[in-house]
């Protein structure tokens, strides 16, 4: 359990019969406010009455947010539980909580919400966000309807609010350390290029057989999502075909004259065929669906021409910004009167949002998804409202706090790529220290060790191993520059066996003895 | 009265030279399990006392070594080879080399081998194991030659630098024609049983050659 840095608790009980006035339109008055902090996000929960437009209901409010603009080490992240094909699916909030850490080590979910919309109706798209979704600057949903904003998160903490643009496809290229070779716009999906100087990409629910005399790379994907009209395919390099080819499942194609003959894409790349992102979206690195702007700078709306039943109330969520760039989470508890959750309508929703000092604010989906979720000391989650399913609602996606900074994207690198790349660490061994040792590789400037997987940095040539008894594959990689000198590729692998200490201790015995042996 | 003088003492002298006494011999008399050895008696050893002393001169042996905790096995082979050794776990052989000042550790590296020449003499209890054990410490029960239980701290010195407190129990021993064929026994730890079995082979015949640096 990571410990909770700051944890405190406020409970302030007013029995009051009159709270604050707080708008001039609304009216809460408090029955409890509990206030804790957990990693510096805080989370708030008000229980009391609104007053509003001549209508008094009962409130169960909960807030989460956090500074994420002057505090580095939280950002927002987006979360989900999609299959990497032939569906989208979904996941609760905790399950998706869950997908982030599986998918980036380096952020520990604080807390969050549910959050776009999704598709329930159609089998094959059930999951499907209604919106956009950006998860680690991969566009893997571009919008049902493509005028739903967006809320975009990018890495200096900054937010970005509204509608975005999708200016056609890109083949994205990134070398095997995820830096970008080249950009190549896709002139259609499942169609072949118009011009030798075109670029197309086939993805597998095209079921007949590409006969061309067209250059075709065929790539293994990671992942795809597609409704017929909107794609994202991600993958890498299998082989390359100028005869006729059909597309196998989970993979995609692309297609041009005289594509890859320069070696563009090779077996160590990764590539991406997603949505040209625009409007302000071109650099975010996590983007979620959300639906009606609620609060425009500062004001709540009081009319609203669409959304979902606007004047009724239901329990719901949003998203707010204030002034300081906090990041902030409201889930308002309904669909329960007996336990004092009468819902609220969109518009006093938007006042609950001014009233946590939202200077922007949106309405994500609420009514049984509504759901707030908040780590535990047991490095769990706790379910911080009831929603009104009476269980939570497995949902399309959600939006956290993190806890934990981003991976640096790293620059481009162009192509051809002219930097050197350095050799391989070779000669592996552990000395009596236990240090795992190898040759120095001239010009590095570090060293990337993989133990089972799991990536740990060495400033030098000896890395100290702490491990428990098992078996392990280890593999080295130099670190250059990135600028004169790219990294090296993995060393061969080096297989390390652990044994107990008490074997150890035995063996050392007996090397002893057998040394006496030598000598005597 | 000169001549009969002379003749008296030759006399004499012939007489009393002739009447020296013949040196007498001592008679030993050996136990019956002992035979006189240079003008003494000596124990006549058993012929698996005589495996003690065979087995303390090996200078070119195998020494096979299983160590089994509960499911768990771990093996390794020991090689003697005069002044050579080596070390064998799976697929990892070490090799040690006598020197004028200590001795070399050769370590393999990536496909090679890479050579440490050290100085120092190995770190060691004292007790050499079972080229130190003696034949008085065991006794005879069914056929089979167990470690008298008074004797089980002086084998368990071998371990106490590693493990204080350590016990050895039930060390069974098993003997060949010559040599120690086999050791059997129990160290415990904590609690926790570690069964080791010890098995010696190619005993005269066994190589090591040392790899190329």
């Amino acid at each position: 359990m990571k410990k909770l840095l700051s944890l405190f608790l406020i409970i302030v009980l007013l029995f009051a019969t009159i709270g604050p006035a707080l708008e001039a339109d609304m009216r809460l008055t408090i029955t409890s406010r509990e206030t804790e902090y957990v990693e510096n996000v805080r989370h708030t929960k008000i229980v009391g009455q609104l007053e509003y437009d001549g209508v008094t209901s009962n409130q169960v409010i909960n807030y989460l947010g956090a500074n994420v603009l002057s505090n580095s080490e939280l950002n927002v992240v987006v979360g989900d539980s999609y299959k990497p094909h032939d569906s989208w699916g979904r996941g609760t909030i905790i399950a998706h909580a869950e997908d982030i850490h599986e998918r980036y080590p380096n952020y520990q979910v604080i807390g969050g919400v549910n959050g776009d919309f999704y598709n329930t109706s159609i089998t094959n798209l059930n999951g499907q966000p209604q919106g956009g979704y950006i998860r680690n600057f991969e566009v893997i949903a571009s919008g049902v309807v493509s005028s739903r904003p967006l809320a975009g998160f990018k890495d200096d903490g900054t937010a970005v609010f509204g509608v975005p643009c999708y200016a056609g496809y890109q083949l994205l290229v990134y070398d095997e350390d995820g830096a970008l070779k080249k950009e190549v716009a896709i002139e259609r999906i499942n169609d072949l290029p118009t011009a030798n100087d075109k670029v197309t990409v086939y993805f597998d629910n095209y079921d007949t057989p590409i006969s061309s005399a067209h250059n075709k790379v065929i790539v293994n994907a990671k992942e795809t999502k597609m409704d017929g009209v909107r794609y994202f395919g991600s993958g890498s390099f299998l082989e390359t075909s100028d005869q006729d080819v059909t597309v196998a499942d989970h993979q995609f194609v692309i297609v041009g004259t005289g594509f890859n003959d320069d070696h563009l894409i090779t077996s160590l790349d990764y590539v991406v065929v997603q949505r040209k992102m625009g409007c302000g979206f071109e650099d975010v690195r996590f983007a979620i669906g959300v639906y009606d702007e609620i609060v425009i700078n500062g004001e709540p709306v009081t009319y609203l021409e669409r959304g979902l039943d606007p004047a009724y109330k239901h329990p719901r969520t949003a998203i707010g910004q204030k002034a300081d760039g906090t990041i902030f989470f409201v889930v308002v508890d309904g669909r329960n009167k007996p336990g004092g959750m009468d819902g609220v309508n969109l518009y006093e929703l938007a006042q609950i949002m001014v009233y946590f000092e939202a200077v922007r604010a949106y309405n994500m989906d609420g009514g049984g998804s509504s759901t707030m979720s908040l780590i535990n000391e047991e490095e769990g989650y706790d379910i911080l409202n009831t929603p009104s399913d009476g269980t939570v609602r497995a949902v399309t996606n959600g939006v956290f706090i993190v806890k934990g900074e981003h991976i640096p994207r790293p620059a481009p690198v162009g192509f051809p790529d002219t930097r050197i790349r350095l050799d391989k660490p070779a000669n592996f061994y552990v000395d009596g220290n236990g240090d795992l040792r190898f040759d120095p590789v001239l010009n590095s400037l570090s060293y990337m060790v993989s133990i089972n997987g799991t990536l740990y940095a060495s400033d030098d040539e000896a890395y100290p191993i702490d491990l428990e008894a098992g078996q392990y594959v280890i593999k080295v990689r130099a670190l250059a520059d990135q600028i004169n000198y790219r990294h090296s590729e993995y060393s061969d692998e080096f297989v390390l066996i652990i044994h107990p200490d008490e074997i150890n201790r035995f063996i050392e015995l007996l090397k002893a003895f057998l040394k006496r042996e030598t000598i005597d | 009265m000169r001549k009969r003088i002379t003749f008296v003492l030759v006399i004499f002298l012939l007489l009393f030279s002739s009447c020296q006494n013949e040196p007498t011999i001592p008679i030993i008399q050996c136990e019956d399990d002992e035979i006189l050895v240079d003008g003494a008696c000596q124990k006549v050893k058993t012929d698996f006392e005589k495996t003690f002393d065979a087995t303390a001169l090996m200078t070119n042996y195998t020494l096979s070594v299983s160590i089994q905790q509960l499911a768990d096995l771990y093996e390794m082979s020991m090689k003697v080879d005069e002044d050579k050794s080596s070390f064998t776990m799976g697929t990892e052989i070490e090799f040690y080399e006598k020197t004028a000042t200590g001795y070399n550790y050769y370590f393999p590296v990536g496909d090679s081998y890479r050579i440490e020449s050290i100085t120092e003499n190995p770190e060691g209890s004292g007790f050499h194991f079972f080229k130190d054990l003696e034949a008085s410490w065991f006794q005879q029960v069914s056929g089979k030659y167990f470690l008298k239980s008074e004797y089980n701290d002086d084998v368990a010195v071998f371990f106490q630098d590693e493990f204080p407190g350590s016990i050895v129990s039930n060390l069974e021993l098993v003997v060949g024609d010559t040599y120690f064929e086999q050791l059997i026994f129990q160290v415990t730890i904590d609690s926790v049983m570690y069964h080791f079995n010890m098995t010696l082979s190619a005993i005269g015949e066994t190589t090591v050659t040392l790899p190329t640096v």
